[in-house]
């Protein structure tokens, strides 16, 4: 991936802008980009934009137009049955993030576990 | 029905008025303490009838999960279960009736409705949460006490961030609640440093480090972890934010500590973030070998983003 000094975060979700998408990549239907299972709360972008999966995790993502990524709950979805409208949802801590057009790598932060000496995505 | 395009400046600015008027009534304790019992039971009785329901017999309780309790016993629950709230007539509504009010007072379309709106707002006046069922309604009080912080969201340290009058409350910091063991582990640094590190969501141990911060201080914190700040660096990106990022070491190693080269016998590190959004402080786990904060924020990007990629975030929530 070519990357572009342009980064943007909510919370533990981070992106990265690219300068061209990469090849090879699989697109897979719109989901959301993180979810915990202890609060309910999701990360998900809302616009037009077609998502790609990326072996080892995280997504690329290609927007078309200006995007927002919500920080939210299923209960506050009311009415929003798609994420195909650049809509802004009421937030659950993280306020709402306005994603300008491109391509984007996006990904979970990491910690560190020095007991396996290993990398792994945090958990909220 | 006429239809209003816009507002004039007047009338924009009495909007604030009913704004603070309707939040009063929860934040300022009206509802609690102008409780009527009376009308409590009158209103859910007109409500049910309004939606061609039996006349309901009413119990008034004290708080959210009195409605549950009280629920369970009257289905004969051996093993409680959760049941619904309902969704509409109670302390979530506020927002529209400041709305409609405020439409109600300045002008006159509304008015072939006004007799449906003022069942609502008895209904409201005296109700938090209810469950609905046939026949019987079981209504909550409002809170005696709610705690919050600069953001507005509830927060406290030193107690429930919401308490009822039966005594039952919640713990919230920053707005995440907080499960009752954990908020009484915090109560002395010992038993939080134990919890702290037994826990492995990030939004748990987050909030144990903001009790011990407000609670203890910086020397509490550092007096949980047992450890010493290796660095601290403060980043501007772009907008005008500031971040602010720290790297602990604890002060002991231990050996079945790793660092990422491998090498046994290490302390136990941490870099500290501070969320834009909510100001809660984070303590991500880290490689005891960085002693440059920036470089170990890095570090902690996605596995597939070079460390040539700046630290600078264009946008931060």
């Amino acid at each position: 991936m070519k990357f572009e000094n342009v980064s943007l975060h909510q919370g533990d979700v981070q992106m990265f802008k690219l300068a061209e998408l990469p090849s090879g990549l699989n697109k897979v239907e719109k989901q959301y980009i993180a979810a915990s299972e202890r609060s309910g709360s999701f990360h998900a972008l809302f616009g037009s934009y077609d998502i790609y999966e990326v072996d080892g995790g995280g997504f690329v993502i290609d927007a078309h137009e200006e995007c927002v990524l919500n920080h939210s709950l299923q209960s506050e979805l009311n009415g929003v049955t798609t994420m195909d409208k650049a809509v802004v949802i009421p937030k659950k801590d993280h306020r709402h993030t306005i994603v300008p057009p491109g391509k984007y790598y996006v990904d979970i932060q990491t910690r560190f576990d020095p007991l396996e000496n290993t990398k792994k995505r945090v958990i909220d | 029905m006429e239809k209003i395009e816009n507002l004039t400046p007047e009338q924009e600015a009495k909007l604030d008025h009913y704004k603070d008027k309707w939040l009063a009534k929860i934040f300022n304790y009206e509802f609690y303490k102008n409780h009527n019992e009376e009308k409590a039971i009158a209103s859910m009785k007109k409500l049910y009838k309004f939606c061609g329901l039996e006349e309901p017999e009413v119990i008034l309780v004290d708080s959210p999960m009195a409605c549950q309790l009280k629920v369970n016993e009257l289905m004969g629950n051996e093993k409680p279960i959760f049941e619904s709230f309902s969704s509409y007539i109670n302390a979530d509504d506020i927002s529209w009736l400041a709305f409609y009010e405020f439409f109600f007072d300045n002008f006159d379309i509304l008015d072939e409705f006004r007799d449906n709106y003022n069942l609502i707002v008895e209904c409201v006046e005296n109700s938090y949460l209810q469950i609905q069922m046939d026949k019987v309604c079981v209504v909550s009080k409002y809170p005696k006490s709610i705690k919050r912080n600069a953001n507005n969201d509830l927060h406290s340290v030193d107690g429930f961030a919401i308490e009822f009058a039966d005594g039952y409350g919640q713990h919230y910091v920053n707005g995440r609640f907080i499960e009752p063991e954990i908020f009484k582990e915090c109560e002395n640094i010992i038993n939080a440093k134990i919890a702290f590190h037994n826990n492995t969501n990030e939004d748990i141990k987050a909030a144990i480090i903001t009790i011990i911060k407000d609670k203890f201080g910086n020397e509490g914190l550092l007096e949980m972890l047992d450890a010493i700040v290796i660095d601290e660096k403060t980043v501007k990106h772009v907008g005008g934010y500031e971040e602010t990022i720290r790297l602990y070491q604890s002060k002991t190693s231990y050996p079945f500590l790793q660092n990422s080269k491998g090498e046994m016998d290490q302390p136990y590190a941490w870099i500290e973030f501070t969320c834009p959004s909510t100001n809660s402080v984070y303590l991500i786990d880290t490689c005891p070998t960085f002693k440059d904060a920036v470089k170990c924020a890095k570090w902690h990007r996605p596995s597939k983003v070079p460390m040539s990629v700046d630290y600078k975030w264009y946008s931060a929530n």
